[in-house]
């Protein structure tokens, strides 16, 4: 029986195979994962970008405040933040910061001293560059 | 050559990890590009949903008022009968109508009276009959009745200072008795008895018996009445028991066998009588007892008091009243008290109560414990006894007048005697007389009378006098007395009609926060011009059928053409529709009359009345959209309502909302869907 184990021990034959065969194992795994993750990475940005809907469902021109109220609803399948307002292609100062998650709606509001009568464009940019907009008239 | 590619493809091992490499790289791309390609597919189907989707907002309106909710079984009739028609030919206006007509009012009751100045005398110790004191009477139905035998001779008769006692006999057997005795030999005594019980429908004799109380020595009687009044379908609880409690008390006391409970299903006129006495020989003070009624734990104003010969002589008492009882259960108690502080005894008692509904009944009642004295020997009037009424048709009509005065009250020692006077007339049979044990000591007298009294106004005044008006003390008194009438109306041209029949708000579509009141229609019409009808509903508070609070409770007459009646509820509703939103609704006449009226109903409904807003959307789509935001907008202000509603494509639905109120136009409605599409509804 010791006379089979030392030959067992003493016996290199093999062992330089198997070593390489598992390392190559981990490094095609770890290619893999890698690769995978890339893919994530690359791709999420993209559909983001591609799933961002908003709509706006009412635009309030407020005597009693002086805001022009924006209602915005998120109708896309990922959470938005509004980085710009726009009104009449001007940046204009709003409610910052105004995050919708997916389903949610909300007012914006927008410091502005409209006119009555007067005609606007108001466009509201996404951080992921997505505008929403329209033209509206003060009553 | 296959053998040779075959072997040299196992021994090139160098193009194997290039086409795994490959073949990976692929794959990867394969999911980039997929993973893209899908999502963006999705993106592009949602895009597509929401160009393709179309909602319209085709009507926006104010709505004042719910659909109406009609009876969804037959009316019940109260009183009156269905001629034709059924309920379901009330549910519309239409021409179709459901037919009632008044029947004579089926308050059922019957009377018998009857009263005597004859005198009868006897020296038996044991009943016997007083043959002016007979009544023979006949029930359709079996039915409850009551019985009062007051008998009495005045001063100077003969009489034994035992006195005598009296007994009700009903078909041959002796059912209760009372005991009085006077304030000497040939001094004035009365006795009242009273019974109660359930007759069995058919003939039958009822029969005043009086006795000796010292048998062997003379008693008389020099008038007498006695009435029956019998009711098949009244609540009435009587009892009678010679059970014998005593008490040294002054001050009321319950008498134990004297205690009733009565649920009334409605408001009632109660009528009640407690008669309680001792025999001679029992514990008994000189100076007499007192008795009074207890209702539901409280004793009523009044009391009356009576003494005897002497130490355990006989002497008994009677109290009556009368009042309206609420729905609901109430206890009676007859109670009573020693004058003196000693010992004093019943021995019998009886205490009836009978209840009748408020409308079969015309009753008046008057206590008083203001002192009234007289010295005159002739009937004075008694200026705390009267009543007026009024009696709408012609009607069997009892009158009882009670009036006594405590010990240590004026009152000469031969006592006083009481009446009744009708309409300036006094009805000298309804004579009764009492004396008591001594001067100023207790003494309390009774008067029955009954008759049939015409339509129209009447006065009854209870009048008193004195036993012994030339003596040197004739002064006599009342210090307290019942005096009250009750009035049967007669059957005979009386026709009503009362009906009333369920009806189902529906609070599931209305929000009880948003309704305003409750509104009553009917359409009807009747072949008699002369009478007005009314509009009720059961007050669940209350417990009755009410008009209380209604915009309008003075009632409407209806033409022989179709009319239309309405009331609404006001602020009140809610006492009237009860948790589930069951509300019963009544219709009746204003009272009865002589004319048989029958009447056409041909809608009979309620409705909510609310203020709300009734939208119709409209998805021409070919997808099914679910209606996300409703707003409401004008120059001064945009209002945001969540609603969540999907509208199947090609449909169109209505939707009510009780919490939205309409601006003064102009104004915009718009409504936002899931996808974020809008439609725009503007007014004009």
């Amino acid at each position: 029986m010791a006379k089979r184990l030392r030959r067992f021990f003493r016996d290199k034959r093999a062992i330089t195979p198997v070593l390489s065969n598992l390392l190559l194992t981990v490094v095609a795994v770890a290619a893999m994962s890698i690769a995978t993750t890339a893919t994530y990475v690359i791709t999420v940005n993209l559909r983001e970008n591609m799933s961002e809907r908003i709509i706006i469902e009412d635009l309030w021109f407020n005597n009693s405040t002086g805001y022009i109220s924006v209602y915005l609803r998120n109708v896309g399948k990922v959470a938005v933040h509004v980085s710009t307002v726009y009104v009449n292609h001007t940046p204009q100062v709003f409610t910052s910061p105004f995050r919708l998650e997916i389903d949610a709606h909300n007012w914006l509001n927008i410091s502005y001293g409209w006119v009555s009568g007067s005609l606007y464009y108001v466009d509201i940019v996404t951080t992921r560059g997505t505008h929403v907009g329209d033209y509206f008239k003060a009553p | 050559m296959l053998e040779t590619i075959l072997k040299r493809l196992k021994q090139d091992r160098h193009g194997v990890s290039n086409v795994i490499v490959v073949m990976l790289s692929l794959v990867l791309i394969v999911v980039i590009v997929a993973n893209v390609v899908l999502w963006s597919y999705q993106m592009n189907q949602l895009d597509w949903e929401r160009i393709s989707e179309e909602v319209k907002i085709t009507n926006v309106t104010r709505v004042k008022g719910s659909s109406w909710f009609v009876a969804q079984n037959e009316y019940t009739v109260n009183i009156g009968s269905r001629i034709s028609g059924t309920y379901t030919e009330t549910q519309a206006i239409d021409g179709s109508f459901e037919t009632f007509r008044e029947e004579l009012t089926t308050f059922e009751h019957g009377y018998a009276f009857k009263s005597s100045a004859t005198l009868v005398s006897t020296t038996s110790g044991t009943p016997v009959d007083d043959p002016e004191a007979v009544l023979s009477i006949t029930l359709d139905r079996d039915s409850h009745i009551f019985i009062i035998y007051n008998a009495g001779n005045k001063e100077g008769s003969v009489e034994d200072q035992g006195g005598k006692g009296c007994a009700i006999n009903v078909d041959g057997d002796d059912k209760a008795f009372s005991w009085q005795s006077p304030y000497a030999t040939d001094s004035a005594d009365s006795v009242t008895v009273v019974w109660a019980t359930y007759l069995s429908a058919g003939p039958h004799t009822i029969q005043g018996r009086f006795f000796a109380n010292r048998a062997g020595y003379t008693v008389g009687i020099d008038t007498r009445q006695i009435t029956a009044y019998w009711f098949p379908t009244v609540v009435a609880e009587y009892v009678s028991s010679t059970v014998s409690v005593t008490t040294i008390s002054s001050t009321p006391v319950d008498d134990n066998e004297a205690v009733l409970n009565i649920t009334l299903a409605e408001d009632s006129v109660a009528f009640m009588i407690y008669n309680a006495g001792n025999k001679r020989g029992s514990a008994e003070p000189r100076k007499g007892k007192g008795i009074t009624l207890n209702i539901d734990d409280s004793d009523i104003a009044t009391k009356e008091w009576q003494s005897g010969y002497g130490f355990q002589d006989a002497n008994s008492v009677t109290i009556v009243y009368a009042a309206l009882l609420p729905t609901g259960s109430h206890t009676v108690k007859g109670r009573f008290f020693s004058n003196s502080g000693q010992t004093t005894t019943i021995d019998e008692r009886q205490l009836l109560v009978f209840c009748f509904p408020t409308e079969t009944v015309t009753y008046g009642f008057k206590e008083s414990t203001t002192s009234a004295s007289t010295a005159s020997g002739n009937p004075v009037n008694d200026t705390e006894a009267i009543l007026s009424t009024t009696l709408t048709t012609s009607s069997n009509s009892l009158i009882i007048y009670v009036g006594g005065n405590p010990d240590g009250t004026s009152e000469c020692r031969e006592g006083k005697g009481a009446l009744v006077n009708v309409d300036g007339t006094d009805k000298l049979n309804s004579s009764s007389w009492q004396s008591q044990q001594a001067v100023n000591y207790a003494n309390s007298v009774a008067s029955l009378w009954s008759e049939q009294m015409a339509a129209g106004p009447h006065t009854i005044q209870g009048r008193f006098f004195s036993n012994k008006p030339g003596s040197s003390a004739p002064t006599v008194t009342i210090s307290h007395r019942q005096l009250l009438i009750l009035a049967f109306p007669i059957s005979t041209a009386d026709y009503r009609l009362d009906l009333n029949g369920p009806f189902t708000v529906d609070f599931s579509t209305y929000s009880l926060d948003y309704i305003e009141t409750v509104e009553i229609q009917l359409r009807c019409r009747a072949n008699d011009t002369l009478e007005k009808w009314y509009l009720k509903a059961y007050n669940w508070t209350a417990l009755g059928y009410s008009d209380s609070g209604f915009n309008n409770t003075s009632g409407h007459t209806l033409t022989t053409g179709w009319d239309m009646y309405a009331v609404n509820l006001t602020e009140k509703w809610r006492s009237y529709v009860s948790d589930s939103g069951t509300m019963y609704v009544k219709l009746q006449d204003n009272q009865a009359d002589a004319n048989q009226t029958t009447i056409d109903i041909d809608f009979l409904a309620v409705r909510v009345a609310v203020n709300e807003t009734k939208f119709t959307f409209q998805n021409r789509g070919p997808s099914t959209s679910h209606l996300v935001s409703l707003w409401v907008n004008n120059s001064t202000d945009h209002q945001r309502y969540s609603i969540n509603i999907f509208i199947n494509s090609g449909d169109t639905i209505s939707y009510t909302r009780t919490d939205v109120s309409l601006p003064n136009e102009p104004y915009t409605v718009k409504v936002v869907t899931e996808r974020g599409n809008r439609a725009v509804f503007t007014s004009q």
